[in-house]
């Protein structure tokens, strides 16, 4: 009996700590959200399923499964990028890339999160940003950069 | 034994601890100069590095690089070229005006993780800043957890053109190689492992241990009531003096009608309320043990108040403050005895046996009352304790007294009653009662030693005073005793006319069943010419049917028959007559005992009766004292 209850405790621990790290990213992304809408639930479109795990438990975020609905939609993959640039969507959308390349490949993408050097990278553009009529609070200044 | 293992058990944890803190230590220097060695072999690598881009593009790297996509992809190659498992990541970065690191090169092998050229990078640490501002190597020391957990160390190691950084090298060394050089210290690390988990389960298990015994103990020392157990009391006054405490024993009345009437829920809520009221009225240091039901035996240690006082107001409060419970209100019964404990006192079981006795006289008597007992009563405990009687046996402080028996007729002495009484340890001129110590040495190997003690002095005296007479008390058990008639046997047969001159009082406690058994016995004392009588006839068991079916030679009447003869002198008078008729028609003798006066001896002369025992004739004393 008081095994059981030391494995599950270990049990517990491990899939605790692999909580922490969805938390911290749905917290940021949370974060982002408060600052780019007004709204309560957001309409996310993302491809990406470990993405798709992460947001699935945020009572703010709902995901989509076409792009024409998202307010924000994450560029994760080559196939997205392609899809977002063949259709028209909403000057409303907001679109975040998960990767450094995707920021250079197309100027409507405001931001990424990626991660370089096992260093975590978040970074916007000004100019993109004005375009969409964002401005991000003080705090994001260390991430907003006027170039490429 | 359990202490010498104590001892040895955290001599042993302590000795491990130490060897394992002594071997962490060699493995954290030794790890440290392995460091050392790794930082210095880096440093060279990365001087090789800068020197080669600095060849390269003729100190103009972020122009060359910029401008020449082929040198680039060289220098990249090389990059590559030194990535082993000991780097993981070698890449080169440069400061742009507005202060943002940019890459120039980067060395990774995969195409996903290949930055780009001039790709911005934001790192996590000042310290790039710093080497790029210094133009002094940095080190970065990674967290072991987080973003960069699989990094070791990052050796930012500036390149420097005409003393100005142009660019910043970055070798990381990664956290496998930190742990393949560890395996180095591996043997030494494992038995540190193996130390440390032995430790750790060594701890885990003494603190589950302690934990066990803790509870374990709790469930020994405290009883439902949340009073302590019996258990706790007996170690408690293994270790502690009983003399520095008072007793109190304090029982609530007629609980069973409690639990009865609210139930057993109520009962146990209730008993736990009468509990803490206890403590909350008792002084700082005593000890309620459950012993029993509503029973609770209470020691306090002794203070500089007034016992009295302090009891009395102990009992008020626990008994005369209503008690209020799940909307009922409940004023409580309670019996209580309380003991000064003396100085003398040994065993709490004796004290426990007086208060005992004590408290069921108050039961008797009506209940709800408390009965604060005599200091006497400590004799009793002095006494009546076992070993310091068994020492008194060995010590031969056990002897004979002697009572005269007096023909009132003619006033002259026909016999004397041996009486056993106790030497006090300490003051010998102190002679103690059988009240205190026959009760607690019947049935045991030292009422055998001290009835042949009693033999001894009582035949003694019979074969130094040849006229004299002597009558000595049996108790009804002691018939049925086969190795105490086997001793008297041997005695009278040994004695034969001395045995004449002895009478077998027979002290009865409890009535007798087998007559012809008894009879038997008597006649096995009758057998050398000794004498039977009934003792304390008229009283208790002693009745007139025994005279119907035992065969005996003398009645002692009973000392309360004699002792009415004042106070109720006409119907007191008629039964000692029916009692001398009886036995004159029987050919008994009859003896009046606790004839205590001159008025008493009188009324026994007009009633008829020929001897007489009491004060008025003379106390117990040694036989020296009346036979000159």
């Amino acid at each position: 009996m008081k095994m059981k209850k030391i494995v599950f405790t270990l049990l517990l621990l491990f899939g605790q700590l692999y909580a922490m790290e969805r938390e911290s990213t749905l917290k940021l992304y949370h974060h982002l959200f408060r600052h780019l809408f007004h709204k309560e639930v957001i309409s996310v479109y993302v491809e990406d399923r470990e993405y798709q795990k992460v947001f699935a438990s945020s009572p703010f975020i709902r995901l989509v499964p076409y792009l024409k609905d998202a307010d924000f939609v994450m560029i994760t993959s080559d196939r997205v990028l392609e899809e977002v640039q063949k259709r028209k969507l909403s000057s409303k959308t907001i679109l975040f890339a998960t990767k450094y390349k995707y920021l250079e490949a197309s100027k409507r993408i405001i931001g990424a999160f990626y991660w370089r050097k096992s260093r975590s990278q978040y970074l916007f553009l000004q100019d993109r940003l004005n375009e969409h009529n964002i401005s991000l609070p003080a705090g994001y200044s260390k991430f907003i950069l006027d170039e490429l | 034994m359990r202490k010498h293992f104590e001892k040895g058990t955290i001599l042993f944890i302590v000795i491990l601890f130490g060897i394992a803190g002594y071997l962490q230590l060699s493995i954290v220097k030794s790890t440290q100069k392995l460091r050392g060695e790794e930082l210095v072999k880096t440093e060279q690598y990365a001087q090789k590095i800068a020197t080669l881009i600095r060849q390269k593009t003729d100190n103009t790297i972020l122009e060359t690089l910029e401008k020449n996509r082929g040198v680039r992809e060289d220098l990249n190659k090389i990059l590559e070229a030194f990535l082993t498992k000991q780097f993981i990541y070698m890449f080169v970065l440069y400061q742009d005006a507005n202060g943002h690191f940019r890459f120039l090169l980067d060395g990774s092998l995969k195409k996903e993780e290949k930055a780009a050229f001039k790709e911005i990078f934001i790192p996590k640490s000042n310290k790039f800043v710093e080497a790029y501002t210094t133009g002094k190597m940095q080190i970065i020391e990674q967290k072991k957890v987080g973003d960069t957990e699989d990094i070791w160390m990052t050796i930012l190691y500036p390149i420097l053109v005409d003393g100005k950084t142009e660019a910043l090298l970055s070798l990381e060394l990664s956290s496998t190689y930190a742990n393949y050089l560890n395996t180095f210290n591996s043997p030494l690390m494992r038995i540190v492992h193996w130390m440390q988990l032995f430790l750790l389960v060594s701890m885990i298990m003494l603190i589950f241990l302690a934990y066990r015994y803790y509870h374990l103990n709790h469930s020994l020392t405290i009883d439902k009531t949340t009073a302590y157990t019996k258990y706790y009391i007996n170690n408690f006054f293994s270790k502690k003096k009983i003399t520095e405490y008072n007793a109190f024993l304090v029982d609530i009345d007629e609980f069973k009608d409690i639990n009865k009437k609210y139930g057993y829920a109520f009962g146990d809520k209730l008993i736990k309320m009468f509990v803490q009221r206890m403590k909350n009225k008792l002084i700082y240091g005593s000890k309620i043990v459950a012993s029993g039901g509503a029973e609770f035996l209470i020691f306090l240690p002794k203070t500089t108040h007034d016992f009295k006082t302090l009891t009395e107001a102990f009992y008020k409060e626990i008994k005369t403050i209503p008690y209020e419970l799940d909307g009922h209100t409940l004023y409580l019964q309670v019996s209580m005895s309380a003991l000064r404990i003396s100085s003398e006192s040994k065993l709490y079981s004796d004290v426990q046996r007086v208060l005992d006795e004590h408290l069921m006289l108050v039961k008797n008597k009506g209940k709800n009352h408390l009965k604060i007992i005599d200091d006497s009563e400590n004799d009793k405990l002095k006494y009546g304790n076992l070993d310091y009687i068994k020492e008194a046996i060995s010590e031969r402080r056990i002897c004979c007294l002697y009572q005269p028996i007096v023909d009132i007729t003619q006033d002259k002495t026909v016999k004397y009653e041996a009486l056993v009484r106790m030497i006090d340890r300490d003051d010998t001129s102190k002679i103690v009662s059988p009240y205190y110590f026959l009760y607690a040495i019947k049935d045991t190997s030292q009422y055998i030693k001290m009835s042949k003690m009693v033999l001894e002095d009582v035949f003694g005296t019979l074969e130094k005073y040849p006229t004299v007479q002597i009558s000595m008390n049996l108790d009804l058990n002691d018939l049925y005793n086969a190795h105490l008639m086997e001793m008297i046997d041997k005695y009278l047969k040994k004695c034969q006319k001395i045995s004449k001159r002895i009478t077998f009082e027979i002290v009865e406690d409890r009535d007798i069943f087998d007559y012809e058994k008894v009879n038997a016995i008597f006649g096995q004392l009758r057998k050398y010419g000794s004498k039977v009588a009934i003792d304390d006839f008229g009283s208790g068991y002693a009745n007139y049917a025994y005279l119907t079916k035992l065969d005996v030679d003398i009645l002692k009447i009973d000392g309360s028959l004699i002792g009415t003869l004042l106070t109720f002198p006409e119907r007191s008078k008629m039964i000692l007559h029916s009692i001398k008729e009886l036995a004159e028609r029987l050919k008994l003798e009859v003896i009046a005992e606790f004839v205590e006066n001159e008025e008493i001896c009188e009324i026994l002369k007009e009633i008829g009766i020929t001897y007489a025992q009491g004060y008025h004739f003379g106390r117990p004393a040694p036989i020296d004292h009346y036979i000159k």
